[in-house]
């Protein structure tokens, strides 16, 4: 099901044929819902936004922001898309679209880009644990033949 | 004559106007599907490798990272609290530890080893078990951790979690890479009595296992 990368590429190029549907499914002449194509970006991200049911131009913002975009209409839904802005920090935001009389939002999570730190290295450690006290194991053996070695000839030449 | 009767197999691209009508991979139809409302989900199991998890909402700290289980709750998976709870319409994101800093395996540990078709199954607050079955398992160095296929839209509510892999890099105290399981919605039930009964692993279930 999950899509190949090339082809998720092409479709954000495209801009957004695909979308999220964040609420449940509305007969024809129902209120509009929003669908993201993500839910959660980094700075830089551009997101697809599509209105569904929204039969004219609709406007978008996302809350608390200076961000805005046009959704013009594309059949009987209005797509559009917003990037996320160098003031967009940290958190969770409010993406609202105004389609007529009707407004509708979604949410959508800006991270600041790293990946969850999902392990303390335990398990990882044993191995690279082991190795560095064999190594240490071998220098000391060495050492003490070296140092026995050293003595022994020091007897013999005595 | 010959190649002109051949079927050709194609793709459907996905038209700029009607994505939704056009596009058989791309139907996100809600109305075809059961999806559920929001209901946070308490837990969850997955029968293959023993896991039956307690989960905590986790979300981001002040600097934007995403917020991980507590290192010292070693059995506790968390989900990301920000996106869709199980069954909702969209990505449910959970995550776990592979391992603690000091006592060994923590409740994702095994989670690499999880093959398509393995089910896993999450218990929400209103009592919904929510089912998912495993397509694909990658692992990702962090910096290039894919959130558009992680986070990213499917026709259909999909599941996945995030634990570590790679090599453990000691000066910056994290692995290298995450692995990341994806799993697709295959149904939902009432939990039965016997889904209610199944005990909890405690805090020191993961530290022997291998």
């Amino acid at each position: 099901m999950r899509m190949t990368q090339p082809i998720r590429g092409m479709l954000a190029a495209i801009a957004l044929s695909a979308a999220v549907v964040l609420s449940s499914a509305a007969p024809a002449n129902a209120a509009i819902t929003i669908t993201l194509s993500q839910t959660t970006g980094t700075e830089g991200t551009l997101v697809g936004v599509m209105a569904s049911n929204c039969d004219q131009d609709a406007t978008g913002d996302v809350e608390g922001t200076n961000v805005s975009f046009k959704l013009p209409k594309n059949n009987n839904n209005a797509t559009g898309t917003f990037t996320v802005s160098n003031d967009m920090k940290p958190g969770s935001y409010t993406i609202s679209v105004t389609c007529g009389s009707d407004t509708a939002t979604a949410k959508f999570t800006v991270t600041s880009g790293t990946a969850p730190a999902t392990g303390g290295g335990s398990t990882a450690s044993d191995a690279a644990a082991i190795a560095l006290w064999s190594g240490a194991g071998i220098v000391l053996a060495a050492a003490a033949g070296m140092w026995l070695l050293k003595r022994r000839s020091g007897v013999t030449t005595a | 004559m010959l190649g002109s009767v051949t079927p050709v197999p194609s793709l459907h691209w996905p038209e700029f106007g009607s994505p939704f009508k056009d596009d058989p991979f791309l139907i996100a139809d809600p109305a075809g599907g059961d999806w559920l409302d929001r209901s946070e989900p308490t837990r969850v199991d997955i029968d293959r490798l023993d896991v039956h998890a307690p989960l905590v909402a986790l979300g981001l700290d002040y600097r934007g990272n995403f917020e991980v289980p507590k290192m010292w709750r070693p059995h506790e998976a968390g989900w990301f609290e920000p996106g869709p709870t199980p069954g909702e319409f969209g990505p449910t994101v959970l995550m776990g530890h592979v391992d603690t800093e000091r006592s060994g395996p923590a409740v994702f540990y095994a989670v690499k080893r999880l093959k398509e078709g393995d089910e896993i199954e999450l218990t929400r607050e209103d009592g919904m078990v929510v089912v998912y079955e495993v397509t694909e398992v990658e692992s990702y160095p962090k910096k290039r951790l894919p959130y558009e296929d992680i986070f990213g839209v499917e026709p259909e509510p999909v599941l996945r979690l995030i634990t570590c892999g790679g090599e453990f890099d000691r000066e910056s105290g994290d692995y290298t890479e995450n692995v990341v399981v994806f799993a697709a919605y295959t149904g939902h039930h009432q939990a039965t009595e016997k889904d209610l009964a199944r005990p909890l692993n405690g805090r020191d279930a993961f530290k022997d296992r291998d």
